[in-house]
């Protein structure tokens, strides 16, 4: 059955592969974006996310089956603000505003963070902060002076951390409301960005060892994220709830092997 | 003998001779890292041991030093291991037919 999705972050990179799959299974697709969207606006912003869920309720009065939120930005983004009003509350207030619609047709959410979350580089007092406070203004507000130079890509674990320790929080109260919700933690992903990387940045990158590509010296494929992001908001996935599933070609399992649970 | 290759490797942070020191099928495991509450290595495979050690050695996670063979499977040194410096022992516990290490294990010194 032909289903509704919407995609947050869909004009480019693993978002655009997943609106591209999702609209190759015959599913209508809202891509949400900054820009080259069906849905234009900054989700940074609190005027962003709210035009964004009223265009939603306007296009899908009905309900949607699914929300994959895969809008971000990266630690190099030059904004400690962007990274977490953006990769963190961007999320999960849209989320929260589209429930309603999910919950119509029993269907699910995934967020999108990053296996960078198990390798101890975030700051835990900002997770804390993200997730126990939770006030956007007066977070924004407290880093609005670190150095971004070196806080960059602490706050950006941080900010994909406390995403994916809000997905579990939130699943279990959800799933009993009809809607599920899980977080997907990819690896290192070819893209744009990371194909203008120079040769020692390379060498940095590569020292992340993804061991499903061993020996071919490259990222993973964005479609490799995509296609598990298709499959955990489709119904093929029903019995999987509440999981930050690492889609990371096993680097994770090689850097972490004790951390089972 | 074999210790010396690793003891070679790992002062050099060379991950692919370090790899070459082991058999196919091999474990490596690292039981200190427990003494200051983080997890011990459990490497499985000589393909894992090139990954594992490639992420440690780049990004100095590792860095091993002064260096003293005890005997044919036996060494001593000093690990930092993120900074933290531990006195470790590495005993090659068994060999594979192809007389590389089979299986390693890193203890307390």
């Amino acid at each position: 059955m032909m289903g509704i999705y919407a995609v947050t972050g869909g004009s480019s990179g693993i978002g655009a592969k997943t609106v591209e799959l999702l609209k190759e299974q015959g599913h209508t697709v809202y891509n949400i974006d900054i820009r080259d969207a069906d849905i234009e606006g900054n989700l940074a912003s609190e005027e962003g996310r709210q035009n964004a869920i009223d265009q939603l309720h306007q296009l899908c009065p009905a309900g949607m089956d699914g929300l994959i939120c895969c809008a971000g930005v990266s630690d190099s983004c030059g904004s400690l603000k962007l990274i977490l009003s953006l990769n963190y509350f961007g999320a999960i207030r849209l989320a929260d505003g589209c429930f309603d619609l999910l919950q119509k047709k029993k269907g699910s959410c995934v967020m999108v963070c990053s296996n960078t979350i198990s390798q101890g580089n975030a700051r835990m007092d900002i997770v804390a902060l993200l997730n126990n406070k939770g006030d956007e203004e007066r977070i924004l507000s407290l880093v609005e002076d670190y150095d971004v130079a070196t806080m960059g890509h602490p706050l950006y674990v941080a900010s994909k951390y406390a995403l994916a320790r809000w997905t579990r929080r939130v699943s279990s109260s959800w799933a009993a409301d009809g809607v599920r919700i899980n977080a997907v933690a990819p690896g290192n992903v070819e893209t744009a960005m990371t194909a203008k990387l120079t040769p020692s940045q390379r060498i940095a990158v590569a020292a992340l060892p993804i061991p499903t590509l061993y020996g071919e010296d490259k990222l993973m494929d964005p479609v490799e994220i995509a296609e598990t992001l298709v499959f955990m908001v489709s119904p093929h996935s029903r019995g999987i709830n509440g999981v930050i599933l690492f889609c990371d070609g096993g680097t994770d399992a090689l850097l972490n092997s004790e951390k089972v649970y | 003998m074999m210790i010396q290759n690793y003891v070679d490797a790992m002062m050099q942070g060379d991950y692919k001779a370090l790899s070459e020191c082991f058999s196919e099928k091999c474990s490596y495991f690292d039981y200190t890292l427990n003494t200051w509450n983080m997890h011990n290595y459990h490497v499985y495979g000589k393909k894992s041991i090139e990954m594992f050690f490639r992420h440690k050695f780049t990004f100095r996670i590792l860095k091993a030093s002064d260096a003293v063979i005890e005997n044919e499977n036996t060494a001593n040194f000093f690990m930092s291991y993120a900074g933290h410096s531990l006195f470790v022992r590495a005993t090659i516990e068994e060999y594979g037919e192809d007389g590389k290490i089979q299986n390693m294990r890193v203890r307390l010194g």
